[in-house]
């Protein structure tokens, strides 16, 4: 009916594509706010994928939404296959998925082509900016991941010292797959999601493969979508969940690096995996009764009583290796046409090295492995670390001296402690100055965000640097406190310094 | 004369490696040559013999030492060049009195605390003064030659180097074999594939080992020190593996010296620990020794799959212990148990314990293993034939085993692991289901053709055992040779056969074997030769419905197949598609091997002169009720009664060992009984048989069709042709065809008593024409159905052997605990089977060894790949891409004034790339590539040309050559040679070659000459014509 408008006939088709299973009620608002779309109407097809859903999901959709396009898979075939059927069976030039406990805005579908425009040539994929439902919190504003693919919603500009905030266009490794456009005939060539995730992470391994394959993953903050959360898949036990993570994070680094990186990272995964099933364990598992000369106990069985949670962890052992030769042909399917080095991607990571279980031995583990694999060989291609310079207010020239020193190495921020002025900040050439005390809540989080904390010794009585798991270096002797962890050098010529910007903990134990 | 020692003891190696930290191969430095040898008194010439510190470490083993070291007191070594140390590691149980007062004259060394097996072996070493060090487990004794054998092995093999020999072990009975070789699998389990053997089998010549047992071992004391000795961190288990690895890198050599003989009660220390601590031992000590051991682009290989598999291995432990798999499926309907926790066994636990360890210690490994990478004299490419058998899989639980099995094929095949070691020798079990052609008793064709398969494989270099069915040689035993009697099968222990073994692959002759092989632990190949179902029909055995239920019970536990000819392949298609097996991949897993004989054929005798000879037509084989050849044989009797000239010998009768009816027989041997000219014998022996073909003139092979024979590919006939008989054969036949194709023989309607009859007489008035066709059918026999050659598709299947995806389906086994799992991580070896004969290699495998020798890093070729450089600009997808064939061996290096070539006949349009493989030994290679696409090889001008540094060849499996789409290129021939004007030896890159013939037609050359095989490339197409 809108044939005769020509500005409509201009815009981009656009199938949205919302996979369910049993959530009728969610669904209902999902559809009710695309109803309020700003998008012409005759550019936009809404499809929902019900995958088996048992509580009248198919009728409710024919009485209420007779326009609405419904596919009726039997059985529960997963979030990754039912959109890729949704992709493939689609009309539009472009397929936006949406999760279907999301609420959309009015302008979403304007504003994810604003981003995928501003990206340039290459763009196929933008991303939403996801919050809340009542739009207090964010959920997706950024996507990283750490080297072992365990990928995040939020990116390094949670960094105060990004040297340029998210905008419309910038790049990404990944776009949630809760909320996101993309070329259709694109998304159906690299093999759209793949179908072995089931669910969880087949959104880190489609982008990481979109850049692998010469593609760019580009960010639309203003495409805005509230998300109530956990509607789906939180009904049986989270060890479930845990299972998919972690195979699937293991299975997008099969996938996607390099020959000879991937060996590595892989290697290095699987020992942290199994480093988490102990710690998930907990106290269930008491290392004497394992050691040849530890006292004997009256286990006859030979059986423990271990949470779930650490069995998925080997659970997810089994399901990757069933499904070892699928991932493998993907994976020579992948290289083999190749366009882009990891050089050119890793920096897209953000924080390469974020720990996935909290606590100083894992964080002491993975830098025992970064050495021994020689890991750093990878990172170096990554993107730059976010330094944290702390000094006291007498020492404030020369801890600016080593800012400007590392702001080509790093994103640095440098703080003065109980100084006057306290909360301001000032924006340098290639670095902030942040006046803090040293109670300032802030402060604590820029130092579980940094990578590395570079103090002086003044400085050093912090007591919030006594419990980090970030890797802290003393410059000088530190005074009377000595903090447990931390690496003392003598002055700030050391290279270690220099180190620090790329390869976090080096040295320091 | 005692060395010198290069390192401190502890085997903490240097922070900064230098060059004066190097290892060096001991030089010859004793003197002349006359003091290589020993005496042959001790007692007159003692100070001619080395001195030697004999260490026996214990921990509360007092009620062994009184046995240990009254043998160590009756050695036959002069008691001044001796010297006997215990090293307590702090027993609580009075053993450091009770040497004291019984033994005074043996040194006591306390530890005062356990260091383990490895630390406290170390501090005997560094205490004693001898050149030599012998450990011994104290619960032991030994032959009072003990000690002088192996001193004479080191002695004699100091000039090259070998520096440790280990002892033979016995049980303590001295029945049986405990230690005479040690192998170890890629991800560093060892194993002793010996285990168990009766001590009358064990080998009687040295020869060199992986590593020596460290319950009995001889080792130059300066040497073990210099490297470091016993690795402590293992704490105890597989650090004499460790050893005996980093002794053969750092260049020297270890043997084995089987005239040192000791007797050891299994275990007597060991198996009194907990199995889930000492497990967290093994796993983690197999870790240390591949990650200290591999060089770094193996271990890069190895080190993921490595971990993969513990993973694997404590997923199965885990199910032991009570774990639901299906509970962790998020697909699964049902929200499973509510309990937040479940029941895992220890064994899981101690896998994950085992990792751990390894983590945190890496900071301290990881300067272990630049220590012995530094001083690498000996790439692992030539240290994987030490290994035994680097495939082995490493079973956890019988119950589980399954989808363990599947994932350790999946991950050598996925992670090209298996490839490291393509070229060695798999060990392979063949199963038949009747009397091999061994001897003195007659075999059947089903006994002939495994051994057919097995000496095939054999002659492509694999270590083959073979076993037939016990019940088969009841009573005629002693015809037989003892190996094959004593390693024979029955249903009850055809499964312990396979598990004690645990060879790379089964070959399994016949469906029914699998009836009894209900585990999917190791990969199988199940050879279908004959309908056997039809056969069973035939038989009246059991009802149709049964039997087919069996038979595809039996298919779906294959994983490859092959059968006798073209029909059956059809035949069997459709069964294996009933069974399960996935229809779009049958073609690649049934594959046809016709029958097949030796290449060594025997010589058939036929008269320079006819006129004293009877034509001698005969008739061989075991009668069976789906075969009639009454008419036929009744015309060619007759015929020869009317011609008054030739004669009939029939040999044959019921089968020796299966109760088969012979329906037809019974009435056509009495009939031709009445016939004078019929000569008639019982079945011969194999070698009995030869002598009567290969002295008669013409095989009377006719037989009445039905559904059976329509299908066979008669192995009777191929045995004709093997002896030089030209064979009368029915038209409905398969091998009619080739009968035809090489005249080496007469086709003839089965339905055509006028017709045969002509063939008889022509053949009474002409009998040259019978030794024409006869040399013809020979000729047939050596080119279409010698072994060494139809066996190929088995081979690769054997080469890199799988468990079939379909094959593991969980079953409802029962899941019983621990019980299973066998004591440590050493799995053992156990029932003899018979094994062939050995003697020299087979040809094909002397010719690749003698390229191999060209360039003797072979083994380690990597192959590379250009195609990030070379790839084309996203949009020319190319496609379809053809490849012909698998690796087989790497040519001698590309150097100038070479080339090497291949023409081919492109079957497309649109000819836009070529992959060829390429190999640089892992080098860093600086010399140039050229690549020319030619019409011929004498072309004058090139098509497309590419000239590359080869320093850009980098990680990946092939050079790919691409360029703009040569627009009719179907049907046309192509010539492909490759050149490198400034290769020299050490700086070259090679192609890789298959004797394959894959898709890709044509005929390969080396400097513009044709030769054997082609390289081993595909042809990619754009598929776009304009």
């Amino acid at each position: 009916m809108n044939g005769s408008s020509g500005e409509a006939t201009e815009m981009r088709s656009v199938s949205i594509v919302i996979p369910t299973f049993n959530g009728l009620a969610l669904l209902r608002e999902c559809l009710d706010a695309l109803r309020r779309l700003s998008y012409p109407r005759d550019r936009l097809e809404i499809t929902v994928v019900d995958n088996g859903s048992t509580d009248g999901t198919a009728q409710a959709l024919q009485r209420s939404y007779p326009s609405v396009k419904v596919v009726r898979l039997e059985t529960n075939t997963g979030f990754a296959t039912a959109c890729n059927r949704g992709a493939s069976e689609a009309a539009g030039a472009y397929v936006a998925f949406l999760n279907n406990d999301a609420v959309a805005d009015s302008g979403w579908i304007e504003s994810l082509f604003a981003g995928l425009d501003a990206g340039g040539a290459g763009a196929v994929c933008s991303a939403s900016m996801i919050r809340s439902k009542d739009g207090q919190e964010v959920e997706f504003s950024g996507a990283s991941s750490n080297l072992f693919g365990a990928g995040r919603p939020v990116s390094v500009w949670g960094w105060p010292d990004m040297p340029e905030p998210p905008k419309a266009g910038s790049s990404l490794l990944f776009a949630s797959g809760g909320a996101m456009l993309v070329h259709r005939s694109s998304f159906l060539k690299v093999g759209g999601f793949d179908p072995e995730f089931f669910a969880y992470f087949e959104d880190v391994d489609l982008g990481w493969r979109l850049w692998v394959l010469g593609y760019k993953v580009v960010y639309a903050p203003d495409a805005v979508v509230r998300h109530a959360g956990g509607a789906t898949g939180s009904r049986s036990g989270i060890h479930r969940r845990y299972t998919l993570w972690e195979c699937n994070s293991l299975a997008t680094i099969l996938k996607n690096y390099e020959e000879g990186s991937m060996e590595r990272v892989l290697s290095a995964a699987l020992l942290l995996q199994y480093k988490r099933a102990l710690m998930s364990a907990g106290d269930a598992v008491k290392s004497e009764e394992y050691a040849l000369a530890g006292p004997r106990d009256d286990n006859a069985a030979n059986v423990e009583r271990l949470p779930k949670v650490s069995v998925a962890h080997l659970a997810a052992i089994d399901r990757l290796l069933a499904r070892l030769p699928h991932f493998m042909e993907e994976r020579r399917r992948i290289q083999a046409a190749r366009l882009r080095s990891d050089t050119e991607i890793l920096p897209l990571l953000g924080g390469a090295w974020e720990p996935q279980f909290a606590g100083t031995e894992y964080a002491d583990a993975a830098r025992t492995l970064a050495s021994a694999l020689d890991l750093y060989g990878i990172t170096r291609e990554v993107a730059p670390n976010r330094v944290l310079v702390l000094v006291a207010p007498a020492e404030e020239g020369r801890g600016e001296a080593l800012a400007v020193r590392l702001k080509d190495d790093a994103l640095v921020a440098f703080a003065v402690i109980n100084g006057e002025q306290a909360g301001s900040v000032e924006r340098e050439d290639g670095y902030t100055r942040h006046r803090l005390q040293a109670e300032d809540p802030a402060l604590r989080t820029m130092v579980s965000q940094a990578d590395a904390v570079i103090i002086f010794e003044g400085a050093a009585q912090l007591q919030l640097l006594a419990e980090t798991d970030t890797p802290v270096a003393v410059i000088g002797t530190g005074g009377a406190v000595r903090l447990p962890r931390a690496l003392y050098v003598s002055d700030m010529g050391d290279a270690l310094l220099v180190g620090l910007c790329r390869t976090p903990g080096v040295g320091v134990a | 004369m005692r060395k010198e020692l290069n390192h401190p003891p502890d085997y903490t190696p240097p922070d900064t490696l230098q060059p004066s930290d190097a290892v060096e191969v001991p030089p010859v430095d004793a003197g002349s040559e006359d003091d290589l040898r020993l005496p042959d008194n001790p007692q007159t010439e003692s100070s001619e013999y080395p001195t030697v510190s004999v260490v026996v470490l214990n921990y509360n083993g007092l009620k062994h030492l009184e046995p240990c070291f009254t043998s160590l007191l009756e050695l036959d070594y002069p008691a001044d060049r001796l010297e006997l140390i215990l090293v307590d590691n702090g027993s609580s149980d009075g053993s450091v009195e009770f040497m004291r007062e019984r033994f005074p004259g043996v040194q006591v060394l306390e530890t005062g605390d356990n260091l383990g097996f490895a630390a406290g072996n170390n501090y005997g070493a560094e205490r004693g003064t001898g050149e030599y060090v012998a450990f011994l487990n104290n619960d032991t004794r030994v032959e009072p030659d003990w000690l002088a054998e192996m001193v004479k092995s080191l002695v004699a093999g100091k000039e090259q180097g070998v520096v440790c020999a280990s002892s033979l072990m016995l049980d303590w009975s001295g029945d049986k074999i405990d230690f005479q070789a040690g192998g170890l699998n890629f991800h560093g389990f060892g194993f002793q594939p010996s285990f168990g053997l009766p001590a009358e089998e064990r080998d009687r010549t040295p020869r060199e080992l992986l590593f020596a047992c460290g319950g009995s071992m001889l080792i130059e004391r300066g040497v073990f020190l210099a490297v470091g000795g016993f690795d402590p961190d293992y704490f105890a288990f597989f650090e004499d593996v460790d050893l005996g690895w980093r002794l053969w890198t750092l260049g020297y050599r270890v043997t084995l010296t089987p005239s040192a003989v000791t007797y050891h009660r299994h275990h007597g220390t060991a198996g009194e620990m907990p199995h889930h601590r000492t497990y967290v031992l093994y796993e983690r000590n197999a870790l240390y020794t591949i990650y200290k051991n591999y060089e770094e682009v193996n271990l890069d290989k190895i080190l993921p799959a490595a971990l993969l598999l513990l993973g694997q291995r404590a997923v199965r432990f885990m199910e032991l212990g009570g774990i639901e798999l299906s509970d962790y499926d998020l697909a699964n309907p049902a929200h499973g148990d509510p309990d937040p926790a479940t029941n895992a066994h220890r064994n899981a636990v101690a896998a994950l314990l085992a990792a751990n360890e390894f983590m945190e210690n890496l900071d301290s490994v990881r300067k272990k293993r630049e220590w012995v990478q530094a001083n690498r004299k000996r790439s692992d490419a030539e240290l994987f034939a030490l290994f035994g058998q680097p495939g082995r899989v490493n079973l956890v639980n019988h119950d589980v085993d399954a989808s363990y099995a599947r994932a350790h094929y999946t991950l050598l095949h996925e992670f090209g692991i298996g490839q490291l070691w393509d070229g060695l020798p798999k060990e392979v079990l063949v199963i038949s289901p009747d009397v091999l052609p061994v001897g003195d008793i007659p075999a059947s064709g089903s006994g002939i053709r495994a051994w057919a398969l097995g000496k095939g494989l054999e002659s492509r270099g694999h270590h083959v055992r073979f076993t037939m069915p016990a019940p088969a040689l009841q009573g005629r035993e002693e015809q037989v040779p003892a190996e094959y009697v004593r390693g024979a099968w029955t249903t009850q222990n055809l499964q312990s056969i396979v598990d004690a073994l645990v060879p790379d692959a089964v070959v399994s002759c016949g469906w029914p074997n699998l009836t009894h092989l209900r585990r999917a632990n190791v990969p199988v190949a199940v050879d279908l030769t004959g309908p056997h179902l039809l056969e069973r029909a035939y038989q009246g055995f059991r009802d149709v419905e049964t039997n087919a239920q069996e038979k595809l019970d039996t298919l779906s536990r294959g994983d490859f197949f092959t059968c006798i000819g073209q029909r059956q392949r059809y035949y069997f298609t459709a069964w294996l598609a009933q069974a399960g097996v996935d229809v779009g991949s049958i073609t690649e897993l049934l594959k046809v091997i016709p029958y097949s004989m030796d290449p060594e054929q025997p010589q058939h005798y036929w008269p320079s002169d006819w006129s004293d000879t009877e034509i001698c037509f005969v008739y061989g084989g075991i009668f069976l009720p789906w075969q009639n050849p009454a008419p036929a044989l009744l015309t060619v009797a007759s015929t020869l009664e009317e011609e008054g000239k030739g004669v009939l010998e029939i040999i044959g009768g019921k089968h020796p060992f299966y109760p088969i009816e012979t329906a037809e027989f019974g009435p056509l041997i009495d009939r031709l009984a009445e016939i004078p000219r019929v000569r008639m014998s019982g079945l011969l022996p194999h070698d009995k048989l030869v002598d009567v073909y290969t002295h008669a003139h013409v095989a009377v092979d006719m037989q009445q069709p039905n559904a059976e024979r329509e299908l066979a590919f008669p192995s009777r006939t191929v045995h004709y042709f093997w002896c030089g008989l030209p064979v009368i054969h029915p038209a409905f036949s398969e091998v009619a065809e080739h009968i035809r194709a090489y005249e080496a023989g007469w086709v003839v309607l089965h339905n055509d008593p006028e017709a045969l009859r002509d063939v008889v007489i022509s053949i009474l008035a002409n009998p040259d024409e019978a030794r024409r066709r006869g040399e013809n059918a020979q000729r047939l026999a050596r080119e279409r159905f010698s072994w060494d050659e139809t066996v190929q598709s088995l081979d690769d299947f054997v080469r890199e052997p799988f468990i079939r995806q379909g094959r593991v389906k969980r079953s409802a086994a029962q899941k019983s605990l621990a019980a299973t799992i066998p004591a440590g991580g050493i799995l053992t070896g156990g029932v003899i089977i018979g094994h062939s004969a050995g003697g020299t290699l087979p040809r094909q495998l002397q010719r690749i060894n003698a390229r191999r020798r060209t360039i003797p890093s072979q083994l380690a070729a990597r192959s590379i790949s250009l195609v990030k450089e070379l790839a084309p600009v996203k949009g020319s997808r190319a496609r379809p891409t053809i490849q012909n064939g698998q690796r087989r061996f790497a040519l001698p290096e590309l150097i100038a004034g070479h080339s090497y070539g291949q023409r081919f006949l492109c079957p497309y349009d649109g000819l836009s790339g070529i992959r060829v493989e390429v190999g640089t030994f892992g080098r860093h290679v600086t010399s140039r590539l050229a690549v020319f696409l030619r019409s011929s090889p004498g072309a004058p001008s090139d098509i497309r040309s590419l000239n590359i540094p080869a320093y850009r060849l980098k990680d990946g499996d092939a050079l790919v050559f691409r360029f703009p789409p040569v627009q009719h290129s179907a049907n046309r021939w192509f010539y492909l040679v490759a050149e490198s004007p400034d290769g020299v030896p050490g700086d070259a890159v090679t192609l890789w070659v298959t004797t394959n013939e894959g898709p890709v037609k044509g005929q390969r050359y080396e400097d513009g000459l044709p030769t054997s095989g082609s390289l081993v490339m595909s042809l990619e197409f754009n598929g776009v014509t304009e």
